[in-house]
């Protein structure tokens, strides 16, 4: 019995991590081949065995190399190779400074909510969350009317307004539930020895906080990161990001699937990497929020 | 380490060595709510309203992509020309297909992972970590491979066709199939969310309420339908009404996939993707944003909804 | 903050514009930027506008998808590059939000305008075909182009079809015998314009049209004979074609022949450069390049695309000058020699571009042959119908007559709507 749900237990796991995981090791394979490799109709799964891994993807992400075939045809698809560092740096930027903004502002935000009485209480909270609910595309226009009259166009802080505007609404409801949760007993407690309300904040509340900010900062950042449409339209030269590159990678014919492959590789180490040293935050940390105890 | 004779008794903690100076005492709570709320809502202000209002102001104009000067208002006639044919109405169809069987499947499949991962085994973080690898990546390029794994020929129909003999899978071409291709990508690429989702709130039973269950001979299913589920469905409904939100907004997947249009016979053109062929492919602003607010309608109903099933579970014991 | 940097700013530039001013040397540094979207020929023209030497230009290259939103965009804000290269189907709703210039009378004195391939000058830039009015100055031509599997043809011991039924022939022959898997594929999605090009000039040597320019009318003239002829033609070819063609794009398209499972593909001349090298198609040293067939008559889509002036241009003359530059000889002939398509019959004919690439020849041939179809602003509109119907026949989801009455139907509702009177 006990034996029985044990295989049970690592079978259905292991089958629903086969699923997630099949197209991601494609992808990651793709990049250490070359095109006529990746579109041969039969799959190869294991480099040095079953096909000759290459770098020149990688190369081709930071190098430019000489990109034409004998007969002087170019043969690459387009996008200037050298940007992609520039582009990084900018995405670090406005992701970085979004996401911190998002999360810093977002916090508090909830925590007004869940703690005082702000009039009209949940008509705020739906005017927060109907701000995610017009279609990006009817915004485009007039976004890129007025980013364009306020010279908001190729800059840092023009982008990192908008994801700021775009994370806000789910930072402020997951941080609300989350000090919903937590008892008012602590602040008061603090507040009678001696504290004010802001040290109380700082001291008490914050710092039970930080799981949870993970959390919503996770979130952000993935958002921020991939937000393709609007960083495309609006930021085209000194400030622009990395998602309009890698759509420029696929070009209009034969795709460029090493070169997009290793390029999408190295744009999600960094959000791994970041979710791997928070893991633990992750878990506990939405834990408190919206959960009645 | 002891407390000094000095300090009073106090119930924070007890390496309170120095007496509390009260800092920025002049901002009382009236204050500080005011301080803490006003930036988001400016910020929201500020990028939400003109949009409304010029889109607003479009839908009653036939105001197009290519125009520079006269803007004629028409008054409501493209609300009427969406509201009388049948094609706009078939993309609400398409689009609660869509969007209901993803959520549907992204909160099931996310929840039973995140019950697998609730148990303490090995590698069980690391595990988990990759598993949210998917919605980190661009959609863009998740669609693009997943397109490409899903050719007559690709690498899922080499496997149903060349090895096992069956006929291919048409994923992309048979507009019967369509729908269910741009499901199963969404599933595969937001599941993770649900997975974290779920995850948080089954971390958050506490132990003594199963380990009373245990004393009380309570069955698996029991202890799952009245200890696990009331608490951690409000955290799934806000996990819920953010997914739902933003699948039934969704474009890029169904883009690159299988088309502007949707794929053949228009078998995937989602409300979203029909608003991007009307304001931009076809020019027409203005019925592109009237056709916008109507989603907007819909999707506040939607939303209202939702957050109301949120507080009546939340009123729950 | 912010706004003292831009008062700054702003007051550098003053100082800077007064010293230009002062100073004629500095006066070679204008700037100018081209738009067009991300593909090699893109590629190719940032490599030569490096070396023009009157003013810095600056080339945008942005995703397809993305192209013509991000141009109308700019000239709904009134901005945007000097010269947007634009498809000849969006030159209407240009020219109707006069965001384009009209460059007629320049071209007429500044450009060898008898060289050019009237096909090619008019349906880049008329409007109105045949008004002699020009909006664009053609920059990169294109047409569709036979690409097919030389070993396969020649163990099977066939020619090259010259006309549509030997093709046919020739594809179900493949799709039946052991040679090879697959007989004929080319881009039936409903993406796009992807199955609307192809099947139009199939169409058209066919004997078919689309409609009357004259009359407007689309009714009674798509939905016939020779209409349902070409729709189940075409099914016929796609029952030759891989598994799932009917969602086949360009990437598809050039895969099944790399990848050896189909003897012929139809694609544009613009994609030549994907079958040439190993490293990305594996059967690269086994292809080859023919003129697409016809039938009864003889007609290939025209695609390409020219270059226009934008009406917010700060540098109209500066901007200009760098399109004499571009469509001079010497410029023209490296265009032809690095890989891209001229639209001048001298550069056409000359050995630099027909030793460009081994499709370069039959490109010279086909492009005789090329026909285009509505120029109107409603194009996009009348486009997603077509294109809806098509796929749907094509791929036998749909009866032919069905599928032509219907896009016949709404087409002349659409045309009855804006041209009633």
């Amino acid at each position: 019995m006990q034996r029985a749900s044990k295989i049970t237990f690592w079978v259905s796991l292991l089958l629903v991590f086969f699923f997630f995981m099949f197209p991601l090791y494609w992808i990651l394979i793709s990049s250490f081949k070359t095109r006529a490799d990746i579109v041969s109709t039969t799959p190869s799964y294991f480099p040095f065995v079953e096909f000759e891994p290459t770098l020149d993807n990688y190369l081709d992400v930071f190098v430019t190399r000489d990109q034409t075939s004998g007969d002087g045809s170019t043969v690459t698809a387009s996008a200037d190779v050298s940007q992609f560092r520039d582009r990084l740096i900018n995405s670090i930027i406005i992701t970085g400074a979004s996401t911190a903004l998002a999360v810093f502002v977002g916090t508090l935000t909830a925590y007004a909510v869940s703690r005082f009485t702000i009039p009209l209480e949940d008509d705020f909270m739906f005017f927060v969350l109907s701000t995610k609910m017009l279609p990006p595309i009817v915004v485009l226009i007039p976004v890129f009317v007025l980013f364009n009259n306020l010279g908001l166009r190729d800059s840092y802080h023009g982008l990192i307004l908008l994801y700021t505007a775009f994370n806000l609404p789910f930072v402020v409801w997951i941080m609300k539930g989350f000090f919903d949760e937590i008892p008012r007993e602590y602040e008061d407690a603090a507040m009678l020895d001696g504290y004010s309300r802001l040290q109380a904040i700082y001291k008490i509340v914050l710092p039970e906080a930080i799981p949870a900010m993970a959390a919503t900062a996770v979130f952000s950042i993935i958002v921020s990161w991939n937000e393709f449409v609007l960083a495309n339209f609006l930021n085209r030269d000194s400030a622009a990001t990395v998602p309009p590159y890698l759509n420029s990678i696929i070009g209009v014919g034969a795709v460029e699937w090493g070169r997009l492959a290793a390029a999408s590789v190295i744009y999600v180490l960094p959000v791994i990497i970041f979710t791997f040293l928070v893991r633990n935050h992750l878990l506990r940390g939405v834990t408190f929020g919206a959960v009645r105890r | 380490m002891s407390s000094a004779d000095l300090s009073p008794p106090t119930a924070t903690s007890n390496s309170q060595t120095k007496p509390i100076r009260p800092t920025f005492s002049w901002l009382t709570d009236g204050r500080l709510s005011f301080l803490f709320v006003t930036p988001t809502l400016l910020i929201l202000l500020f990028i939400a309203i003109y949009p409304l209002l010029w889109s607003l102001s479009a839908s009653f104009t036939d105001r197009t992509l290519s125009q520079s000067g006269d803007i004629t208002y028409i008054g409501t006639d493209n609300y009427q020309e969406l509201l009388t044919e049948d094609r706009p109405w078939e993309r609400f169809v398409v689009t609660g297909q869509i969007v209901g069987f993803s959520v549907l499947f992204e909160l099931i499949i996310g929840f039973g992972i995140a019950m697998l991962l609730n148990r303490k085994f090995a590698g069980r973080s690391i595990m988990m970590t990759m598993m949210l690898i998917p919605m980190m990546l661009s959609p863009v390029v998740v669609a693009l491979f997943w397109r490409f794994m899903m050719q007559g020929d690709g690498v899922f129909n080499y496997y149903v066709n060349d090895v096992l003999g069956f006929d291919s899978i048409l994923w992309l071409s048979d507009r019967r199939i369509i729908p269910w291709a741009v499901i199963l990508v969404d599933v595969w690429m937001w599941t993770p969310f649900m997975m974290l989702i779920s995850l948080a709130g089954l971390s958050a039973v506490p132990k003594y309420l199963y380990e009373a269950a245990e004393v009380d001979r309570a069955g698996a299913w029991f202890r799952f339908r009245h200890i696990t589920l009331p608490i951690v469905s409000p955290l799934l409904m806000i996990g819920i009404i953010f997914r739902t939100m933003d699948a039934y907004k969704m474009i890029d997947i169904i883009f690159v996939l299988v088309g502007d249009r949707g794929g053949s016979g228009r078998a995937a053109q989602t409300a979203g993707l029909y608003v991007y062929d009307i304001a931009f492919k076809n020019f027409d602003t203005g019925l592109g944003s009237a056709y916008g607010y109507i989603m907007l309608v819909v999707i506040i109903a939607l939303a209202n909804l939702l957050i109301r099933q949120l507080n009546s579970m939340k009123g729950q014991p | 903050m912010s706004n003292i940097v831009k008062k700054v700013s702003l007051f550098g530039a003053v100082l800077m514009l007064l010293c230009l001013t002062i100073v004629p040397a500095a006066a070679q540094d204008t700037e100018l930027s081209i738009i067009w979207f991300a593909w090699p020929p893109c590629d190719l023209l940032d490599t030569i506008t490096d070396d023009y030497p009157d003013a810095t230009v600056t080339v945008t290259c942005v995703p397809i998808g993305q192209w013509f939103d991000q141009i109308f965009l700019d000239f709904a804000s009134g901005g945007g590059a000097d010269l947007p290269i634009l498809d000849s189907q969006f030159m209407g709703a240009a020219v109707a939000g006069g965001h384009v210039a009209n460059l007629s009378e320049w071209m007429n004195e500044n450009l060898p305008i008898d060289d050019y391939v009237p096909a090619a000058l008019s349906a880049y830039g008329e409007v109105v075909p045949g008004s002699g009015e020009y909006y664009s100055v053609p920059m990169m031509t294109d047409t569709r182009m036979l690409v097919y599997r030389t070993d396969v043809f020649e163990e099977a011991g066939l020619e090259v079809p010259a006309t549509w039924s030997e093709l046919l022939a020739d594809a179900q022959a493949f799709k039946e015998g052991d040679l090879i898997e697959n007989g004929f594929a080319t881009h039936w999605s409903p993406d796009g314009d992807l199955v609307a090009t192809g099947w139009n000039h199939l169409f058209w040597s066919f004997g078919g049209e689309l409609w009357d320019s004259e009359t407007y009318t689309v009714e009674g003239i798509i939905n016939d004979e020779a209409g349902v002829r070409a729709i189940e033609f075409a099914n016929e070819l796609w029952q030759t074609a891989p598994d799932g063609a009917g969602s086949f794009g360009f990437d598809e398209v050039v895969g099944a022949m790399c990848n050896g499972s189909t003897a012929m593909v139809e694609i544009w001349y613009g994609f030549g450069g994907a079958f040439t090298s190993p490293d990305s198609c594996a059967e690269a040293d086994n292809i080859g390049f023919a003129v697409v067939p016809g039938e009864e008559e003889h007609f290939i889509s025209l695609g390409g695309m020219g270059i226009s002036l934008s009406s917010y241009s700060e540098n109209p003359e500066a901007a200009l000058d760098l399109i004499a530059w571009l469509q001079s000889d010497e410029i023209q002939l490296r265009w032809a020699r690095e890989g891209g398509f001229p639209g001048r019959t001298s550069i056409l004919a000359s050995d630099d571009f027909l030793n460009s690439a081994p499709y370069a020849p039959s490109f010279a041939e086909a492009f005789q042959l090329v026909k285009d179809f509505w120029n109107l602003p409603e194009y996009q509109e009348m486009l997603g119908i077509q294109q809806e119907y098509l796929n749907l026949a094509i791929t036998g989801q749909m009866d032919a007559q069905e599928a032509l009455d219907e896009i016949a139907l709404e087409h002349q509702e659409i045309l009855d709507d804006a041209y009633g009177d």
